[in-house]
């Protein structure tokens, strides 16, 4: 190799090391788009070029790596809400006026940051000024048993549209509004979500909500972890597909949001890799640990102020588990990916347990197997899956 | 840190002892890796009366391999019954494609199964060292898929994403036999191909939903396709043999440059772009898909 050719290979690899910033070509490509050097430029190409396929990129770096946090919200491609970060605030009745003002501030300065973020809210904004304009996609909260018109919703054109089920008079009230409305629908199901989630989605809904407070104070879910509730509710959307051409593409399926007591970085991250795609979080709880170190409380521009920095915050947090394990979207992310050492939890939601990679069913599952291959009993699937059901007590 | 490799005669009306090409490649490549080592041969004069289902039976940790010739009217149900035993490892399902793997290296491999004297018109190899799952034999590639014949994968990298990828599949009814993550990628690219019989489309589909960095190649009947992941984090190469009066040229594909020295696959090297499939089919037809 002579100097020009070293010359080439090295400029090509220093450049990885001096940018600092994440790649998006690899080392080939640069390689492939450098100049002609000297004569020999027809053999030299395919020379460089092979020597460049001999370089790997260095293994995935969580400070490097661009992590996409974006989803789409909606079954249909011609009626989907996008958002750059999986989390939409629920406004709820008991905050004031102010409080949602200043949350309206703050997503309309993530959104001119490109940080998309969704909210759910019953209460209108008044953002008649120009410069107050809504820059994020708003979830219109209707209130049940109201037989106004659609029209009325829509006065403050909302992306998408969140109903509460309560009996089948809701799911008159979705079907009608699926006829009129194009946005994504998103169905509150929380206590019901195990009955339910099959015959909402049949009527049309994008996704369900489920509050894991809720579903944890009922009868069935008692002394259960919130982790239960969302793997159940992904398993619950996961029952409609099972057979269904619609899941050939996943950027299809209905969404999961879960809200309730997933408040931290820590919480969504675990919520998103049990099954959540999306996190509701409460605005009266985003305004509380936004504000615990403000010495201005009650001023609007400062809740704005440290609810869109407690956003960008949380925003860091959740990409640095998801590049930390080699991913390039936080939608990857799966129960196999967490540890417990409680025998519970693992049961719960699947979660393998610390110091393998194994849930505590599968371990118990390969018991089963070599047990019945050392005794020479043959067992079907279904079979061992009533052992297993036996044996770990469900 | 596994090796790959691959082999397309040019001319693809008579076979050729593509196993001896793989062999060699597979040879100045085992440096790479150690733990297992399994070849996939494609061959025009196959049996096509009978489906080949190849299986490891689970025994007090044993894995003893079983070969079935199955007529396609007893298809169904011996699929089903194998399906449903949990001792059970399909590791390859065929009409046309030779596939054998094991725990060792190459020369092992070839000591028990002669790969050297399988002959055919393509062909794809690998050697392993383990990252994730055990090193048993049918966690051994190339790996085959009972979703649809003939579907063959080589894999060298990680799909950071399998257990969502693995849990999207088994949703749609698709029995995956190991916990290999490579295993996904054979279901993946052939319930893309029973939708819509494109294999271009079907591994740009899998780049699109696949994380994590990889180089892989996938056999069908007719063609080969080479492919990396959208970064490139992963090595993979292709050149020409032009041939001469005692043998044909053809086109070889690996992880190593020696590999291509190996069998002097060493004209018109190049590499695929990151996230563009490279396809050779049978009759030699290159294409690149852009995007």
């Amino acid at each position: 190799m002579n100097d020009a050719d070293k010359f080439i290979i090295r400029k090509a690899v220093l450049e990885l090391a001096k940018t600092g910033t994440p790649r998006f070509t690899s080392i080939d490509d640069d390689v492939r788009n450098l100049p002609k050097v000297n004569s020999k430029a027809t053999n030299l190409w395919d020379y460089v070029t092979a020597i460049g396929a001999q370089l790997s990129r260095p293994p995935y770096d969580p400070y490097r790596e661009t992590i996409s946090l974006n989803i789409t919200i909606g079954r249909k491609k011609s009626r989907r809400v996008c958002l750059n970060i999986p989390l939409i605030i629920y406004g709820n009745i008991a905050i004031n006026y102010s409080s949602l003002e200043a949350v309206h501030l703050a997503l309309n300065r993530l959104a001119e940051k490109g940080n998309v973020l969704g909210l759910i809210s019953e209460i209108e904004i008044n953002t008649t000024k120009d410069n107050n304009k809504r820059k994020y996609p708003l979830f219109k909260k209707v209130p049940f048993y109201r037989n106004d018109s659609l029209d009325e919703y829509q006065n403050s054109c909302p992306e998408g549209l969140v109903l509460e089920y309560k009996d089948q008079a809701s799911l008159r009230m979705l079907q009608n509004f699926r006829k009129e409305f194009d946005g994504p629908i998103l169905v509150d199901v929380s206590e019901v979500f195990p009955l339910y989630t099959k015959t909402i989605l049949e009527e049309g809904a994008d996704g369900i909500i489920v509050d894991t407070d809720k579903v944890t104070k009922n009868e069935r879910y008692k002394g259960k972890h919130a982790i239960a509730v969302i793997y159940d509710a992904r398993n619950a959307i996961n029952d409609y597909y099972k057979g269904r051409e619609e899941n050939d593409n996943d950027d299809n399926i209905a969404t999961l949001v879960i809200a309730g007591d997933v408040n931290s970085a820590g919480k969504i991250v675990k919520a998103a890799a049990v099954g959540a795609n999306v996190i509701g979080y409460s605005t009266s709880m985003l305004i509380a640990r936004s504000n615990m170190y403000s010495e201005k409380p009650s001023d609007v521009s400062s809740i704005a102020d440290n609810v869109f920095r407690h956003m960008l915050g949380t925003k860091g947090e959740i990409k640095g588990i998801p590049a930390a394990l080699g991913y390039s979207d936080f939608h990857n992310l799966s129960a196999s990916d967490l540890r417990t050492s409680s025998i519970d939890a693992s049961l719960q939601g699947n979660i393998p347990l610390e110091g393998g990679d194994r849930t505590y069913k599968e371990m118990v599952e390969e018991i089963v197997n070599e047990y019945a291959s050392e005794k020479g009993i043959t067992l079907n699937s279904l079979e061992t899956q009533q052992v297993l059901r036996f044996m770990v007590g469900e | 840190m596994c090796g790959i490799c691959a082999v397309i005669m040019e001319n693809s009306n008579k076979d050729f002892p593509i196993g001896c090409l793989l062999f060699k490649m597979m040879e100045s490549q085992q440096i790479r890796a150690q733990d297992s080592t399994g070849v996939a041969i494609f061959n025009n004069g196959s049996n096509k009366e009978f489906y080949k289902i190849d299986y490891f039976k689970k025994n007090n940790g044993k894995y003893n391999p079983v070969t079935e010739k199955v007529p396609q009217e007893r298809l169904d149900k011996v699929l089903y019954e194998l399906s449903q035993d949990s001792n059970v490892v399909i590791s390859s399902f065929a009409k046309e494609m030779n596939l054998v793997k094991d725990t060792g290296l190459v020369r092992d491999l070839d000591a028990k199964y002669k790969i050297r004297s399988i002959e055919g018109t393509h062909g794809i190899g690998h050697l392993r060292i383990a990252t994730s799952s055990r090193v048993t034999p049918d966690n051994a590639h190339p790996f085959s898929t009972i979703v649809m014949p003939d579907i063959a994968v080589v894999h060298n990298g990680e799909i950071t994403n399998y257990s969502k990828l693995r849990s999207l599949l088994e949703l749609q009814g698709y029995r995956l036999f190991t916990r290999c993550d490579s295993e996904v990628i054979a279901v993946f690219i052939a319930d893309q191909l029973l939708r819509h019989g494109d294999l271009e489309k079907a591994n740009n589909e899998f780049i699109k939903k696949a994380d994590g960095p990889f180089t892989y190649i996938v056999a069908t009947p007719d063609s080969l396709a080479l492919v990396r992941d959208r970064f490139g984090a992963r090595k993979g190469i292709f050149g020409y043999n032009p041939g001469n009066r005692n043998y044909p040229s053809f086109w070889a594909m690996a992880t190593d440059l020696s590999a291509l020295d190996s069998v002097g696959a060493t004209l018109y090297v190049e590499t695929p772009q990151p996230g563009k499939p490279k396809i050779f089919y049978k009759k030699m037809k290159i294409t690149t898909i852009s995007n």
